[in-house]
């Protein structure tokens, strides 16, 4: 059954007895919310999403829930569970949703060491994934946002899973995450994409979540190969410009962007090695997202050797 | 005593793995006791590999990198592989007994 089948009152229901199951892909996750603004979200983002019956397994058990006590009435504030565990300090209530994304990424970073998780949104066409490492301020969210709109598959804007037995790229297609500018460039660029409400004075700033495309949610089974690192770098006004970057260094961004590099021992230097012989690799400097589209276009097209 | 005569020991019995995509002059190491992945200079590769290969003082390293050396003399030489072997030791590739 799909999200979008529920009522709202059904999935705030399903929500308060932790009975609403979430197919992410490679992940189930168990969600348990008593703060009706994440059934709204819920409902909005996760739309094309199925859910599993009540008996199925899942990897994670996550409950965001209003902390109980006088503070409720004054400044509600949410916390997140993992296993029945608080795993983070609160948050205003009014950044619930955003909590649950957040909180689902660490569970997938901290835990599903099947995969050699790295820091990096992932989108694919034609079969062929890019990859797109990068700290935090490089404009990797907003480029991934972008080309998601412009016919590219999303897997996933924050962490790729590379399965180091086939070598393939899996992820989630979960909602874009995208901050403070972000989200009025992709508004302007991408007016049919739907939006959870600004949430102000988050850590990151102004917050905003994307749905995922209807397509790329049908497909999220699907893991691609991955044939280009492409490193983002936003530089207001700036022309864009696609560099062949050293695949030393992008090796050890990779692995420096990688939640587990470190405890997979010689399986992952094997696997991000694998990585990178199969890629071409680049730095790609750019101000527009038009542009950002055409460098992409031109890769997928064969015409940047 | 003489510096270059001092001996040079890799850090563990394993011996690292290397990758080298000949686009750059940068080559990736792991090793494999530690864990650490490293981003070393050829030269510094190939004088971790000859050392993990078997112990070797810098003066036996001039000798078996002569090649790399022919137009500077021996001083420099052995000023360059000491300096070298100075860095590995720092991140923890290789040590030495002292002199």
């Amino acid at each position: 059954m799909k999200i979008s089948e529920f009522t709202e009152a059904e999935l705030e229901s399903r929500l308060r007895c932790g009975a609403l199951l979430l197919n992410l892909g490679p992940f189930v996750a168990r969600l348990n919310s008593d703060v009706v603004s994440i059934a709204r979200d819920i409902a909005l983002m996760y739309a094309d999403f199925h859910t599993s019956p009540e008996n199925t397994f899942a990897d994670f058990h996550v409950k965001v829930a209003l902390d109980t006590g006088l503070r409720r009435w004054a400044k509600p504030q949410v916390r997140f569970y993992f296993d029945g565990r608080p795993s983070f300090i609160p948050l205003p209530a009014d950044q619930a949703f955003a909590m649950l994304e957040w909180g689902l990424n660490w569970c997938v970073a901290a835990h599903s060491h099947q995969y050699l998780i790295i820091h990096a949104a992932v989108i694919e066409r034609e079969g062929k994934a890019a990859i797109l490492p990068a700290p935090p301020g490089s404009g990797k969210s907003t480029l991934c946002a972008g080309l998601v709109n412009r016919g590219w598959r999303l897997l996933s804007d924050e962490l790729a899973l590379l399965d180091m037995d086939s070598d393939l790229i899996y992820g989630m297609c979960r909602p874009v995450n995208l901050k403070n500018v972000s989200v009025d460039v992709i508004k302007q660029f991408a007016p049919a994409a739907v939006f959870t409400a600004s949430v102000p004075d988050t850590t990151k700033g102004t917050i905003a979540l994307m749905r995922p495309p209807v397509d790329s949610v049908q497909r999220m089974n699907q893991p691609a190969c991955p044939a280009w690192v492409v490193l983002p770098k936003y530089t207001a006004g700036a022309s864009p410009q696609l560099e062949r970057h050293s695949r030393a260094r992008t090796f050890m961004l990779i692995a420096e962007q990688s939640f587990n590099y470190d405890i997979q021992g010689s399986r992952g230097f094997d696997a991000v090695g694998r990585l990178i012989d199969q890629s071409q690799c680049f730095q790609l400097t750019y101000s527009r997202l038009d542009d950002a589209e055409r460098v992409f276009d031109d890769l997928l097209a064969g015409r940047i050797e | 005593m003489d510096s270059s005569t001092r001996r040079w020991y890799p850090a563990s019995a394993s011996v690292s793995q290397y990758r080298d995509w000949g686009d750059d002059d940068l080559i990736v190491v792991y090793h494999k006791s530690s864990g650490d992945t490293h981003l070393l200079e050829p030269l510094a590769a190939v004088i971790l590999e000859m050392v993990e290969s078997a112990p070797c003082t810098s003066a036996m390293l001039a000798t078996e990198l002569h090649d790399v050396f022919q137009d500077d003399d021996q001083k420099v030489a052995l000023e360059v592989i000491e300096t070298t072997l100075i860095q590995l030791r720092g991140v923890g590739l290789v040590y030495n007994t002292p002199n």
